[in-house]
């Protein structure tokens, strides 16, 4: 199971969990499976065509999945995923 | 000491606040502090740098005269930024100049960004929000703020400061750490965190570094093609 981190704006999906598990051997797969267990995160990440958002970031080990093989990047069990979206505000 | 560099702060408010108090503890000397709105009561608790007797005075005015006061050379421009109006705007400037980036305005930041990879200036870009906060200096060659996000979030799915509540020392704390990024860059020490994304988790207490290395396809590759991300040397030394 890779440990998957969840960002404040979406814990609302998470049950205010900030980290959560999930079994999946891709981000593609890791994506359905947070979408199976916590229906409606997936639209937050993802657009329409199942692409990650261009204000979202999904880091594998730190590494950012679009300097690896995007959806298609191996997700392993230690592995820790962590999804970025981009902040709006500051005053 | 930090030398005599121009920095350039956008937004004096909860960011851009405790962003010139960080500027001016780190020894800047010359500030150009950017807003257009007016003290309000509301904001005072995080807005550090105004007190009851400022309220309806515009926060650029206040800030730099504050600033004069700890013998400063404060500029105040209190006039709105629009992203379509930013270029030409920031051109004015010193070329040396370090820009502060501490609005709350999304299309702004990347409006500044793309602007400040344009004429290769040093950049300092924050966001805060609720309990989150991210900081990242961009310098001619690094990788920047659009490397790491491609696009601003769209407002729809960006949630209001009340729903996403805002802690003003969460947000300080982001905003003395982008003056601390600042500070470095005119000292030539923040070699190492230039083009990374800082992400603040202050609810958790982790602080980690994403990034740093520039997208292929991003737009600031077409101004720095064939350079490479400036050399690493010690980040705080
Ligand atoms: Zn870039």
């Amino acid at each position: 199971m890779a440990t998957v981190r969840i960002p404040t704006p979406l814990r609302k999906f998470t049950q205010g969990k900030d980290e959560v598990t999930i079994a999946a051997a891709s981000v593609r797969e890791l994506l359905a499976n947070l979408e199976a267990t916590y229906p409606g995160i997936k639209e937050r990440i993802c657009d329409e065509t199942g692409a990650v958002r261009r204000f979202v970031n999904v880091f594998v080990a730190d590494e950012d999945i679009r300097f690896l093989e995007n959806l298609d990047t191996a997700v392993k069990d230690a592995d820790e995923v962590s999804i970025v979206p981009a902040i709006a505000g500051g005053r | 000491m930090t030398p005599d560099v121009q920095f350039v702060v956008l937004g004096a408010g909860g960011l851009g606040c405790p962003a010139l108090l960080g500027l001016r503890a780190g020894g800047a000397r010359r500030v150009v502090v950017v807003d257009h709105d007016r003290v309000e009561r509301s904001n005072l608790h995080r807005q550090v740098l105004y007190d009851l007797g400022d309220v309806g005075a515009p926060k650029a005015e206040v800030a730099a005269a504050t600033l004069r006061r700890a013998g400063l050379e404060a500029v105040a421009h209190p006039i709105k930024l629009t992203p379509e109006a930013f270029g030409p705007w920031l051109s004015g400037f010193e070329p040396d100049a370090i820009i502060v980036e501490c609005t709350d305005s999304p299309a702004l930041k990347f409006a500044c960004n793309d602007a400040c990879v344009a004429q290769r200036r040093r950049l300092v870009l924050g966001a805060a929000l609720g309990l989150r906060g991210h900081a990242i200096a961009v310098a001619p060659g690094s990788a920047c703020y659009r490397c790491v996000f491609e696009t601003p979030p769209p407002e729809a799915l960006t949630p209001s400061c009340a729903e996403a509540g805002v802690l003003g020392s969460a947000v300080g704390v982001t905003g003395f750490f982008l003056a601390h990024l600042a500070c470095a860059l005119a000292q030539g020490q923040a070699l190492e965190a230039v083009g990374r994304l800082y992400e603040l988790s202050l609810g958790s207490g982790i602080i980690r570094t994403i990034g740093g290395r520039p997208r292929s396809g991003c737009r600031c590759r077409a101004v720095h093609p064939t350079e490479s991300p400036v050399s690493t040397t010690a980040v705080f030394t």
